[in-house]
């Protein structure tokens, strides 16, 4: 190095420091979170629904609506760990988040063919969507399970829920009708079957304001629309409204005679009674216990057999059968047959108590002392059923308070003659008055009305004859059967179609949908056919008018 | 060659891309949604006379989803993106039922639904010419409605016409609820004259 070389030393300084340029790409993070958040602030919440099934749903297609309004869509559907039912997870609008109460019902609306008629027939062409249903418990909830069926009964829905049970000899459905008075006032919600009770318990609801004919006398039975009773009092055929004959139903009522009890504003449960008869037997509590030995037969008596007192009912008959320790066999010349009966004091005009029963019991073994005697008497010549009714034998007398049989444990109502003895008696009694008859006099009346009934009996066979000729024709054969088939045919066409039927009314909702959407079909027909390229490149009208407010 | 055709493909894809116009959203209106419900109750079914509302009839232009506006004297255009939420005739009976019960309290007032109603419960029977927007700020209602018990009918004109304040169809669809306020007003008074209806008589 040179002398006169100056001594040049580097002096490290500080550089201007950041760039400027770096404030451009913190500007797009920060608006690119921005963005971020104000998408996912703006999403609604995110739950999860499981279904059994997942047809006809579609995950980014599928809507979830309420009052047809949509109110969220099915983002994805997976199978659930056990790949036993469907999974599917639905963004609900966040306005809507406040209808997501721990009770809310969600079910899938889809063409359905039940009971109770064809139903989501609009589907078919919207295709299928989810119902919400908005609950009324706790919220928010983000986990539900999907209904299969729709609910009978919206949640909140006015009434009162009730619990009927039976011995589950005549089911009911879900669906199935409960009336009053024929009126449609409820239905069964929900059918379960108690294995260890071997009984069905039904839940029904009986809307507002029909709730208030429930109260505690209320009976419940089956109408199951036609019965035929063959008992001791003949045959009873009791049938109700075409509708109720196809589908079943329960009925209510207050039984007759009695008050109309307490209204029930809480859920009740309720014994469905076989038969309507029933529901005014089952109203008293306490009854006595008798037995019967009979030296004839028995036959066409049978349990629940009416026991008479004078013509009025007083009670029934409990057994027939002959199964007691007591009784080693019958093939004894002398065996008796021991039929067990109740008799109801109430029935008598007793209040029903147990109190009153030691009373009771001493004043009929009083009056089985002065001749009260139980005999077979028959209630039906058409059914030959019998029943028991409790007379006096004037013959007998005597003194009350005398000692009563027991048999099995129970006190013996004697028996008056068997049945061939009271007819042998009334056959004498008969006879008697016949032979007081003036018979010559009636004899002549008889024989002239004998005529006239042979002239009246040979034109009444004549027409019988031509119109046996026309029934045994086998062209009338068919017609009748054509013609019975065709009405039952319509008839169930038109009360499946019917004003007021459930398929009436969806098809009703299918035209409108159908028409609706041939209406929203309209406009995007004019536009392509105004301008066809509009698929691709877009409408050029597609802004509508709108009003305007006024100004000032 | 495959290079060219690729970059043909990729031109025409990106021209048409940018072609495309972004989607109109559609929005939906609801005039039972706009009625203030707050404080209606269900009255007991045993609380007096019962007013069965319907049917509703509707002209073929208002029969249809998207909302119609007048645009001078003859001319109704319907909206491609704005529609009512439910079937018209249904809403408004939704509305005019919550509006009458509200001013009548010892009528029952229920829709028509089809079921069962005694014989002589009073019916109300309506029939719309107008019930849209117009072009001029304004909303217009007008038509005919029919108070009917068993024995006589009490038939009226009505023709309601509100001004508007504000654009666009959520508040026209505002004052069409306004409108029908005013028409449950005018029906009330019609069934309070009728005893037959009060079961008064």
């Amino acid at each position: 190095m040179s002398e006169g070389a100056k001594k040049v030393i580097a002096r490290v300084g500080r550089g201007p420091g950041i760039s400027t340029i770096w404030l451009v790409p913190a500007a797009a993070i920060v608006i690119g979170a921005w963005m971020v958040y104000a998408h996912w602030s703006s999403l609604g919440p995110l739950i999860e629904i499981t279904f059994v099934s997942g047809e006809g749903i579609e995950a980014g297609k599928t809507k979830i609506k309420r009052k047809n309004v949509p109110v969220g869509e099915v983002l994805e559907l997976r199978l659930s760990d056990d790949a036993e039912r469907v999974v599917l997870s639905v963004r609900i609008n966040k306005q809507e988040a406040r209808l997501l109460r721990e009770d809310s019902q969600f079910w899938v609306v889809r063409p359905r063919v039940g009971k109770g008629g064809i139903s989501g027939l609009n589907t078919l062409l919207s295709g299928a969507y989810i119902v919400l249903s908005p609950g009324s418990g706790e919220g928010p909830a983000h986990q539900f399970t999907g209904l299969e069926t729709p609910p009978f009964t919206p949640p909140g829905t006015p009434g009162l829920h009730i619990t009927l049970d039976s011995d589950g000899n005549r089911p009911l459905g879900e669906g199935d009708p409960v009336l009053f008075h024929g009126i449609e006032v409820g239905k069964i919600e929900y059918v379960h079957f108690n294995s260890d009770e071997r009984r069905t318990y039904y839940n029904a609801f009986v809307a507002a304001p029909y709730d208030r004919l429930i109260t505690t006398n209320t009976r419940f039975w089956f109408s199951s629309g036609l019965s035929v009773d063959l008992s001791a009092d003949g045959i009873r055929l009791e049938m109700a409204s075409l509708t109720t004959v196809i589908s079943g139903g329960v009925s209510f009522d207050v039984p007759v005679g009695q008050p109309e009890g307490e209204h029930i504003t809480e859920r009740a449960f309720f014994t469905i009674y076989p038969r309507e008869s029933d529901i005014h037997e089952a109203q008293y509590e306490h009854a006595l216990s008798y037995m019967v030995m009979f030296d004839d037969s028995i036959r066409g008596l049978k349990p629940g057999a009416p026991v008479e007192y004078r013509g009025v009912k007083v009670g029934n008959v409990i057994r027939t059968d002959i199964v007691y320790p007591e009784i080693e066999n019958m093939l004894m010349p002398r065996a008796r047959i021991p039929v067990l009966i109740e008799i109801i004091p109430a029935r008598f005009g007793f209040p029903d108590e147990e109190a009153i029963l030691p009373e009771v019991d001493g004043r009929l073994v009083d009056l089985v002392g002065v001749g009260l005697r139980a005999g077979l008497a028959t209630g039906s010549l058409l059914t030959g059923r019998k029943y028991i009714e409790l007379q006096y034998d004037r013959d007998l007398g005597g003194d009350a308070g005398g000692d009563v049989e027991v048999f099995a444990g129970y006190k013996v109502i004697p028996t008056i003659d068997g049945q061939l003895g009271q007819l042998l008696d009334n056959a004498s009694r008969t006879l008697e008055v016949i032979n007081k008859l003036p018979l010559d006099e009636v004899l002549d009346s008889a024989q002239t009305a004998l005529d006239e009934i042979a002239a009246t009996l040979a034109e009444f066979r004549k027409s019988a004859t031509e119109l046996d000729e026309i029934l045994t024709d086998p062209a009338s054969h068919e017609l009748i059967g054509s013609l019975n088939k065709t009405l039952i045919s319509f008839q169930q066409l038109a009360l499946d179609f019917s004003e007021g039927s459930a398929t009436h009314a969806e098809l009703q909702n299918s035209l409108r949908s159908l028409g609706q959407t041939l209406q929203e079909l309209e406009p995007v027909l004019k536009i392509l056919r105004r301008q066809p390229n509009s698929l691709i490149f877009g409408g050029g009208d597609d802004e509508d008018l709108e009003p305007k407010g006024a100004r000032e | 060659m495959n290079h060219t055709r690729n970059s043909f493909v990729a031109l025409v894809f990106f021209a048409l891309v940018a072609c495309a116009s972004k989607p109109v959203e559609e929005h939906y209106y609801s005039l039972v949604l706009a009625a203030d419900q707050a404080g209606t109750t269900v009255k007991d079914d045993n609380a007096g006379a019962h007013l069965i509302v319907g049917p509703v009839h509707l002209p073929a232009y208002l029969n249809n989803r998207g909302l119609g506006i007048a645009v001078g004297a003859n001319q109704i255009r319907t909206a491609n993106h704005h529609f009512w939420a439910e079937p018209l005739d249904e809403a408004i009976s939704k509305v005019l039922v919550l509006d009458i019960s509200r001013l009548l309290d010892n009528v029952v007032v229920e829709r028509d639904t089809g079921r069962w109603t005694a014989a002589g419960d009073c019916r109300l029977r309506l029939e719309f010419d107008r019930f849209h927007a117009t072009d001029e700020s304004s909303v217009v209602s007008s038509g005919r409605y029919w108070v009917a018990s068993s024995e006589a009918s009490i038939g009226r004109e009505f023709h309601i016409a509100n001004s508007l304040s504000a654009d666009g169809y959520g508040h026209a669809v505002e004052t069409l609820r306004q409108s029908l306020g005013t028409l449950a007003a005018k029906i009330a008074a019609t069934v309070e004259s009728d005893p037959l209806c009060l079961g008064t008589e």
